[in-house]
């Protein structure tokens, strides 16, 4: 079963001057347990894709369902309360508290959801470990260079068991050996935990770890391959 | 819950000088605040309540025209049946009558208009301390010449300094001829002799008057000479009289000096004819009768009403068409608008200062969530609801807003104390500005209460509307905006 339903969606940006088609009629299902890339050139629309299926970006029209629920009908409150259950993310950069350190980071988002103290703690430090970092659990993010912040950022994302992960251009601010640490973990967690990861990317070295790879142009999907 | 103030108490070290500028512009906001509306409520309250306990009284018994026309002709008959009602009120202290006339005072060629104070010397000494202004000391270039010549005074030159001023009994001479840097170690008991006026005798019910020294210095009239007074009396009378001086008088309120006479109120009553002879019986007459209640003297209506309650309960005792009971706002309405005019300058400034610190504060919240833009977006993208976002800026706030007050309580609550129980005499250019605005120089403060309090909660309503806007930022906030800024 399908857990993201991409279906006929459209996203247009107008501006006072322009209109933007930057996503055209997309139709896009992917399944749990998929490891899939998004790729294409700068400004074919991948962000949007993505900020669209995590409910941080309205459609033009068409439906998006998250294991079976419209995102695209539900109000902000609820959205962000859906986002916080069901989606893990990933950002480009600015993806920690700059206060909390990388253990309070991590756990912070399960305070959020109800998660008691003894259980937060350790999914944190496991989480913490699985990602390589289990002797920086108390470092602050400015103590930690970009590879390892975006290590802690996927672990925060994995905090919430969500249904899937979103990451868009995780590696783009990372030079290679932290590019290629990164996406190994990731990929351990998607074969050992079967955690789903949907992220974009321009990077060929990148897109050759990725098991799908949805090519984007325009903002129109133009090939669609599982290796 | 904990885990949002942990966020929010480390957010204020992120940034040390921005926390720093707001917490100290709320304290100043603060400060400022409750100093001077302390100082303003601490002062204008010694000011009426002297001027009102000591000189009109917190009520007046007027005879009904007397007010518009104060003129002898105006005056009530101080009868028993008068003070039986007034010993008899429990919210009564005491009471005292008055004559109070303008006349005109002369000496050899030099005459000036006075006011002859008709009092009791007893009750007025426990009233305004008259006796404590009494002049004791008095210096002028003849008494230093006699110093330099006969004492062994290394420094006489200091004295000069002290020449032509008229020292009441309120001052530590000792202390100021120190401060100036005289050697007072030597031959004081001398030099005090010196400067002492001629001893003052004067008998409780006789003739004999004090008059204010810059009066004295007008007529040139010392202490012991005679003083010639010309007035209106009662019904018609001429009034003249000539006594003798028994003392001169230095108060704080200069307008006082220029012109007061004070003499027994029984030597005013013959003066003025002011008695009238029914067969046996003589009644005698004063201007009014001044009434000290156990209210308190201050600005509020509150107090005032309270006061009001007794003038009509008084008036309906009295019983007399003649009679009427006046209270102290009706009387003091100078003072009333000197304070008015006043407080609307200190609004003036302290509104200035508002505008400035809430100007200063919303700038550091500005920049606080232009900087943390796109962390707050990265929050709300995790699924962090706007609600917590806000209060994580709410307890900043709160936090740097308890820092600030209780800062300003460590350092103001010291200030006000001694402030109030102490006040503190001017001296120099102020003193006598004040003096001349006929106002004693003390700098007072009022301890808190709750007209000081309304200014803090001025202030906080400034933090709480910054609060709010800072709110109303976030709650507006885009988070694909704040994650791409
Ligand atoms: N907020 C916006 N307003 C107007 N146009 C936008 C906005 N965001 C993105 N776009 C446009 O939409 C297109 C797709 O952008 P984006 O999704 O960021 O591409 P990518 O992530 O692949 O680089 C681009 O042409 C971009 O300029
Ligand atoms: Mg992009």
């Amino acid at each position: 079963m399908s857990i993201i339903e991409v279906k006929n969606v459209n996203k247009i940006y107008s501006t006072s001057e322009v209109k933007v088609h930057a996503v055209r009629g997309v139709e896009l299902n992917i399944n749990q347990g998929e490891f899939t890339a998004i790729v294409g050139p700068s400004g074919s629309g991948k962000t949007t894709l993505l900020n669209m299926i995590g409910g941080l970006d309205d459609v033009t029209d068409g439906n998006i369902f998250v294991d079976g629920t419209d995102i695209t009908q539900l109000k902000d409150s609820q959205m962000i309360d859906f986002r916080m259950k069901y989606i893990g993310f990933v950002f480009q950069a600015y993806n920690l508290i700059p206060v909390l350190t990388a253990l309070e980071n991590v756990e912070f988002i399960m305070s959020l959801q109800g998660v008691n103290k003894k259980e937060r703690r350790q999914r944190s430090i496991k989480l913490l470990e699985a990602v390589g970092l289990g002797d920086r659990i108390n470092s602050r993010p400015s103590r930690l260079s970009g590879g390892q912040q975006q290590r802690v950022a996927v672990a925060r994302a994995l905090a919430s068991k969500p249904k899937f992960v979103l990451a868009d251009e995780p590696t783009a601010n990372l030079d290679s050996v932290s590019t290629n640490t990164l996406l190994e973990i990731m990929k351990n967690l998607n074969e050992k935990e079967g955690t789903t990861f949907v992220f974009s990317t321009h990077d060929s070295r990148v897109i050759e770890k990725a098991k799908r790879v949805v090519t984007l142009e325009d903002g129109k999907i133009i090939s669609d391959v599982t290796k | 819950m904990k885990e949002i103030i942990l966020i929010a108490w480390r957010n204020l070290w992120r940034n040390k000088r921005r926390t720093l500028i707001t917490v100290s512009s709320i304290f100043f906001a603060l400060f400022y605040a409750i100093l001077m509306k302390s100082f303003q409520l601490g002062t204008y309250n010694l000011m009426l309540d002297n001027t009102v306990t000591q000189y009109t009284g917190h009520l007046q018994i007027q005879d009904k025209e007397y007010f518009d026309n104060p003129s002898v002709d105006y005056s009530i008959p101080f009868t028993d049946e008068i003070t039986n009602i007034l010993d008899r009120c429990n919210k009564i202290e005491y009471y005292f009558p008055r004559i109070q006339t303008g006349v005109l005072a002369s000496s050899g060629a030099n005459s000036k208009v006075g006011t002859v104070m008709g009092v009791n010397y007893d009750i007025e000494t426990k009233l305004t301390g008259l006796n404590n202004n009494v002049v004791k000391y008095y210096l002028d270039s003849n008494k230093i010449n006699s110093i330099i010549r006969n004492y062994d005074v290394y420094n006489a030159e200091i004295l000069l300094q002290f020449s032509e001023k008229y020292f009441n009994n309120k001052f530590d001479l000792t202390k100021e001829l120190d401060a100036a840097g005289f050697d007072t170690t030597k031959n004081m008991q001398q030099i005090f002799d010196v400067m002492q006026m001629p001893l003052v005798r004067y008998k409780k019910y006789g003739n004999d008057v004090f008059i204010g020294y810059k009066l004295s210095q007008y007529l040139e009239l010392n202490q012991g000479d005679s003083i010639i007074l010309i007035g209106q009396g009662f019904e018609g009378t001429n009034a003249v009289g000539k006594y003798k001086i028994v003392g001169l008088l230095n108060f704080p309120i200069d307008q006082m000096n220029r012109n007061m006479i004070y003499m027994p109120i029984s030597t005013a009553q013959e003066f003025l004819s002011a008695y009238r002879v029914n067969g046996y019986d003589t009644v005698y007459y004063v201007n009014f009768i001044a009434i000290n209640t156990k209210y308190q003297v201050s600005m509020r209506m509150a107090d005032y009403n309270r006061l009001l309650t007794l003038k009509t309960d008084l008036e309906n005792k009295l019983d007399n068409d003649m009679l009427t009971v006046i209270g102290w706002r009706n009387l003091n309405e100078g003072i009333i608008e000197t304070i008015q005019v006043g407080n609307s300058k200190g609004l003036i400034f302290i509104f200035i200062l508002y505008l400035v610190i809430s100007f200063g504060i919303l700038g550091t919240v500005m920049m606080l969530l232009s900087e943390r833009k796109k962390e707050f977006g990265m929050m709300l993208a995790l699924g962090m609801r706007r609600k917590i976002l806000a209060l994580i800026i709410s307890l900043e706030m709160i936090f740097m807003t308890l820092v600030s007050a209780f800062s300003v309580f460590i350092v103001t609550a010291p200030i006000l104390i001694l402030g109030s129980r102490h006040p503190y005499k001017l001296h120099g250019n102020t003193a006598e500005q004040l003096s001349k605005m006929n106002m004693e120089p003390l700098l007072k403060f009022q301890t808190i209460d709750f007209y000081i309090l309304d200014q803090v909660a001025v202030v906080l309503v400034i933090v709480l509307l910054i609060l709010i806007y800072a709110i109303v930022k976030i709650s507006k906030l885009n988070v694909i905006n704040s994650l791409k800024s």
